[in-house]
C-alpha cells in the first residue's frame, strides 16, 4: 500500500513536469507560427524603398498637396478616411502618393474608391491595432478637419 | 517513518511543480512580449559629426548607458517615439544615461535635420550618420532602429521599428543597473 502510495506520488510528479515540458514547446511553436502567419511588419520606414528624388517628391511635394487637396476627413475604428475632390489630376496623384506609401510604410492598410454616379474620390488608411494611433500622432495635418 | 517522509515529499514535490507550472511565465508569453531582442557584441565604434560640425566618437559615451537611435526625418515611426526618447533623456542622464540619434537622412539634407532636431527641441545628441555607420550596424534598412549598449561598450539589445515608452525605459532600467 504504502509502496503504491510512492509510486503514485512520483508518477504524479513526473506527469505534471511532462506537461509543463510539453505545453512550454507548444507554446513557443504557436507562438512561431502565430509570428509567421501574421506577417505583420513592425511599424518602420524602409529606406529603401525611394530614390532620394521619389522620397523628396513623396514628402515635400505629393504629401502637403494632397493634404491641402481634402474635401472631408471622417476616423474609423480602425484608422482614418479622406475625401478628395474627383478628378483626373487628384485621382493621379492620389493614386501616386498611395503606391510610394505603400512601399515605404508597409504596415497600413490604403483603399482608393471611386463612389458611384461620379460621387467622392476616397482614401481609406487603416491597419492594424496602434495604426490609428500611430495617424494621430505622425500625420496630425492630415486628420485636421477641413475648413 | 521514512516511507511516509518520502510520501509526504512526493506529494509536495508534485504540488509545488503544479503550482510552478501554473504560474510560470509560458515561453509565448515571452516570445509575444520579447520585440526588443537580445544581443550580445562590442557595439561597433564610429566617428560622426554634430550639426555644429563636431567630432564625435560612440567610444566617448564608454562607461554610460547607451541608446543608439537610428531615425531620419521622412520617418514617420521615428517622429513618434522623439519625444518619448526625449522625456527618458531628461529622466535618466543624471543616472548615466546618453541617447544618441543617428540621423540617416540623404546626404545634404543636413539643414533639414537640423531644423527639425530645433523644431523638436532635442535635447540628446544628435549626429549626422554615413552609409558606412550603417553599415556596420547591419545595414539599418529599416527605420527606427534601436541598439541598447551597455557601460561596457557591448550591445545587449536591439530592436526593429517603433517601440512604446514603457518598452524603451524598461531596457534602460536594465542597462542604468548594470555594475561599472
Amino acid at each position: 500500500m504504502k509502496g503504491l502510495l510512492i509510486i503514485a506520488a512520483i508518477a504524479l510528479g513526473a506527469f505534471t513536469f511532462s506537461q509543463l515540458t510539453n505545453h512550454e514547446s507548444c507554446a513557443a511553436q504557436q507562438s512561431q507560427m502565430s509570428e509567421q502567419k501574421q506577417g505583420e511588419s513592425p511599424f518602420t520606414c524602409d529606406t529603401m524603398a525611394f530614390s532620394p528624388e521619389i522620397r523628396k517628391r513623396h514628402f515635400d511635394v505629393l504629401g502637403p498637396m494632397l493634404v491641402s487637396m481634402r474635401k472631408a476627413v471622417r476616423e474609423l475604428p480602425n484608422g482614418y478616411e479622406f475625401e478628395f475632390p474627383n478628378d483626373e489630376k487628384s485621382y493621379q496623384l492620389l493614386t501616386e502618393w498611395v503606391f510610394q506609401e505603400s512601399q515605404c510604410c508597409p504596415f497600413f492598410d490604403l483603399d482608393v474608391r471611386l463612389e458611384r454616379e461620379h460621387g467622392s474620390l476616397v482614401m481609406r488608411a487603416t491597419g492594424r491595432e496602434g495604426t490609428k494611433a500611430f495617424i494621430q500622432t505622425d500625420a496630425a495635418r492630415w486628420i485636421q478637419p477641413v475648413k | 517513518m521514512n516511507t511516509k517522509a518520502i510520501i509526504i515529499g512526493g506529494i509536495a514535490f508534485a504540488l509545488a511543480i503544479s503550482i510552478y507550472a501554473s504560474h510560470r511565465p509560458t515561453a509565448a508569453r515571452l516570445t509575444h512580449q520579447a520585440s526588443i531582442k537580445p544581443e550580445n557584441r562590442i557595439a561597433p565604434d564610429f566617428e560622426l559629426k554634430t550639426l555644429d560640425g563636431r567630432t564625435v566618437k560612440l567610444s566617448d559615451f564608454r562607461g554610460k548607458a547607451v541608446v543608439l537611435n537610428f531615425w531620419a526625418t521622412y520617418c514617420g515611426p521615428c517622429r513618434v517615439e522623439m519625444p518619448w526618447l526625449k522625456d527618458l533623456y531628461q529622466q535618466y542622464h543624471s543616472q548615466g544615461l546618453e541617447i544618441v540619434g543617428v540621423s540617416m537622412d540623404d546626404d545634404g539634407e543636413q539643414q533639414r535635420v537640423a531644423d527639425f532636431v530645433h523644431e523638436m527641441k532635442v535635447n540628446y545628441t544628435i549626429l549626422l550618420g554615413n552609409h558606412a555607420v550603417g553599415d556596420a550596424y547591419a545595414g539599418v534598412r529599416f527605420l527606427p532602429q534601436t541598439f541598447f549598449i551597455d557601460r561596457d561598450g557591448r550591445t545587449s539589445s536591439f530592436a526593429i521599428g517603433m517601440k512604446s515608452k514603457s518598452e524603451f525605459e524598461t531596457v534602460i532600467k536594465d542597462l542604468l543597473a548594470t555594475a561599472r
